[in-house]
This record gives structure tokens, C-alpha cells and sequence, in this order.
């Protein structure tokens, strides 16, 4: 079912008012997605299922939080899937060493040639990750995408465990201050 | 611009980390807790969710096995008939019905007063209420009542289980009976004593002088499309 993003509003305004049937509805027409988000964060078939199954329960509980105005409602339920998918998988697996605190984030150097031959048509996040440096764009993606923790992220991109969130902190104010611009 | 004073900014900082989902999880806990009662943190949150959700198209939908759904509906319209009714006052209260069916129609009148007064309420005078129908269903030997409300403006039919339930390993389901036509299912008896049942759209038009009534069926409905067990209560749609 291809609904419209005002048609999925419409949809979640009515199962906040407790309408069965647009809850059926909504999760036809959005449970293929959430439960990519859900596999893809949790990388387990079953998990994934029971995963699933909450984010709705918090779907219809919650409904009535969703305001329109403040974001796509594809993009509303998406976080959901996408926290819910993420709180499990730290909750089952805790990182085992204390990560550091912010430490000095000063400056490092920009990149400007590789700025400059960006095209400026691509979208906020993309153009900005194409600014950071090649190792911390891929991490950051790969933590939105993956659910990559900072242990998971230490182990592949090779850096110490200790240094790992200052170093990906530097790459989110970078993106920060890009996506301001 | 970035400012000396934001880089500098803790909150922003945990707020990237947050929604990307890297923060270890007593931190995670943390900061949602905190999330929900702060609203600067709430717009930061909102400044990098709005952003990273143009990466989400990277996320290859996979449709979730039918068994998801059935179990979710269990889940939520199971748990939840006997929370709505008890939030919706009158509707939820038992000894109401109770006195209801001994009363028998002459008390919806009153029904039909309050309902009204609810549904078309915020939308003032002139607004005309879509047709609202109730049925007092009840057997011969008063073993099985229940009393059905049909809102044509939801499809939602509110069902209240007075007296009676299915024997364990059976079902009640409901069907609508339109003149010399045969029932059609409106599907079951929710387990709870109050619950909803969605009317399918192409019964809705169907209410008035229609005859509901409750069968016993195997567990899950009749396997027939037709009652196979006794009819144990019938009423008539009233519209109010």
C-alpha cells in the first residue's frame, strides 16, 4: 500500500484517537519499513519480530505525541523503530569499558579542496558528511545505519577505545556547524 | 555559524550523540529521562533527528511476517478494550449497563443524550451527528446479554459483555442480520468484557433495521461464513 505522507498523518491522528482500523492500516502500509530499521539495527530475525512488535504497541500508545508540523511522519515513525532498536541492543549489550568524556574538541583542519568540488544539490546530512574526514563519515553513518556503538566503532576504525568519542564528537560538531551554514 | 559558546555546549553534543545512538546505555537511559521534561533539549534532538532522517532512505524496507500483526492486535486491542472503556466514563461502567438491560430501551433515550452531548459536542449546534445505533442483545434464559454501539462516524462498533462469556476453546461472534438476508460476521466478541469491534465497510450502511446477534462458534469464528453454533442473544439496531 503507497500512502502519501499527509495520508500516514491522517492515519496516525486517528489511531490516537484509539481507531482500530487505522492502526491496521498504518502498520500495512509502514511495518516493511520499520521492520528494515529494526533488522538492520539488530541484525536478528526474531529479535527484529519481537522489536517490531513494541514499536508498534509504542505507536499506538504515543500516537497522539506525533505533531505534524515537526516532522514527516514517515520520519516520526522511523525514530521510534529506530530508538526502540537501539535501546535493546545497548541494553543487552552494555559497553564493557567506560568510554572517555569530552575532552579538548579544538579545531582541526578543514578540508576545503574537497569542499569545493562538492555539488551543492545533495541534501544537508550527505553534503555534510562528504566534508568530514572520509573515517568519521563512515562512522557516523554507520551508527545512524548499523547502530554501531562506540566499542563496535573503536574496533573498526581502529582507534582506542579511550579516544573514540572524542574523536566522533569532533566529526559532529563539524557536521553541526556545516548543517547550520 | 557555530559560536565559540556551542561548541563549548554539552547538551548539543549529547543530543547528536543520542540520536545517532552511540551513547552507552546508562547514558542513553539518562538523557532520555531528561529528555522528556526539557524542551531545549527537545529542539536539539529534533535539529539532528530532522536532519540524519535524510539517511533513512538507506533502510531497505522488509515486510515482517503475518504473525507480527495478529500478535500485535492481541497485544493491543486485548489489553487495551478494558483501558478505553474505563476512560470513556459511562461506557465503561458496568452497573450502568446492567441497569440499562433491565430498563431496556427506554433508557436510551438517555444514552442517546449523553452520546450526542459527546460526539458532537466541540463541534457545536449545527453540526448533525452521523447515526449512532444500539442493540440490546439478550436470550431467551438471560444467560448471554450484551449491548452493542455502533458509531457510523468511526465504523467502531463498542461491544459491552453484561452477562456470559464463551466456553473455554469457543468463541462469540457477532453477525448482522438485514431483513430476510443471511448473518454477515462483524467479527468477534472481544475477549474482554468491553471492547471494540471495527464494522467492515461494506456492512456499515447496513445498520438500520438490522438484527445483531451472538453465536457460539469455534475458537477464532465460525469456519463457514454462517453461524454453525446456537444463536445465544439477538437484538435490534436501534438508531439514537
Amino acid at each position: 500500500m503507497l500512502l502519501t505522507a499527509d495520508d500516514i498523518s491522517r492515519l496516525i491522528g486517528r489511531v490516537a484517537l484509539g481507531n482500530r482500523e487505522a492502526f491496521t492500516d498504518l502498520y500495512s502500509a509502514t511495518s516493511p519499513k520499520l521492520f528494515g530499521v529494526c533488522l538492520r539495527i539488530l541484525n536478528n530475525r526474531a529479535e527484529a519480530e519481537d522489536a517490531l512488535q513494541e514499536v508498534y504497541v509504542k505507536i499506538w500508545r504515543d500516537a497522539s505525541k506525533f505533531a505534524p508540523s515537526d516532522f514527516s511522519p514517515m520520519s516520526w515513525l522511523i525514530a521510534i523503530a529506530r530508538n526502540h532498536a537501539i535501546d535493546r541492543i545497548r541494553a543487552s549489550k552494555p559497553d564493557a569499558v567506560d568510554i572517555d568524556e569530552m575532552v579538548d574538541l579544538s579545531d582541526e583542519t578543514a578540508n576545503p579542496e574537497k569542499e569545493a568540488i562538492l555539488s551543492s544539490d545533495r541534501r544537508g546530512i550527505e553534503r555534510c558528511l562528504d566534508e568530514l574526514p572520509e573515517a568519521r563519515a563512515v562512522a557516523i553513518r554507520g551508527a545512524y545505519l548499523e547502530g554501531y556503538s562506540y566499542q563496535e566503532l573503536a574496533e573498526q576504525q581502529e582507534i582506542p577505545l579511550n579516544t573514540v568519542r572524542t574523536w566522533l564528537r569532533r566529526g559532529l560538531l563539524k557536521l553541526k556547524e556545516c548543517l547550520e551554514r | 555559524m557555530t559560536t565559540e559558546d556551542d561548541i563549548k555546549d554539552p547538551d548539543d553534543i549529547l543530543a547528536a550523540e543520542y540520536v545517532l545512538g552511540v551513547l552507552p546505555h546508562a547514558e542513553r537511559e539518562a538523557f532520555a529521562a531528561r529528555l522528556s521534561s526539557e524542551s531545549s533539549l527537545q529542539s536539539r534532538v529534533q535539529f539532528w533527528e530532522g536532519h540524519f532522517a535524510d539517511l533513512e532512505e538507506e533502510f531497505e524496507p522488509v515486510t515482517p511476517p503475518a504473525r507480527v500483526l495478529s500478535e500485535l492486535e492481541a497485544e493491543v486491542f486485548g489489553t487495551t478494550g478494558s483501558d478505553l472503556a474505563r476512560a470513556s466514563g459511562w461506557w465503561g461502567n458496568v452497573g450502568f449497563w446492567r441497569g440499562l438491560s433491565a430498563i431496556s430501551l427506554a433508557a436510551l433515550v438517555i444514552v442517546a443524550g449523553l452520546y450526542s452531548g459527546i460526539i458532537s459536542g466541540p463541534e457545536g449546534p449545527e453540526a448533525i451527528a452521523p447515526p449512532v445505533f444500539v442493540a440490546e442483545l439478550s436470550g431467551e434464559n438471560g444467560d448471554v446479554e450484551l449491548v452493542t454501539l455502533y458509531d457510523a462516524r468511526s465504523g467502531i462498533m463498542k461491544v459491552n459483555r453484561v452477562e456470559g462469556e464463551p466456553a473455554s476453546g469457543r468463541s462469540f461472534e457477532l453477525w448482522l442480520i438485514e431483513g430476510g438476508n443471511d448473518p454477515v460476521s462483524l467479527g468477534l466478541v472481544p475477549t474482554a468484557s468491553r471492547g471494540e469491534v471495527t464494522v467492515p465497510e461494506d456492512l456499515r450502511d447496513k445498520f438500520p433495521n438490522a438484527i445483531i446477534a451472538i453465536s457460539d462458534e469455534p475458537a477464532g469464528g465460525s469456519p463457514a461464513g454462517q453461524p454453525t453454533g446456537p444463536v445465544l442473544a439477538t437484538g435490534k439496531a436501534t438508531e439514537i
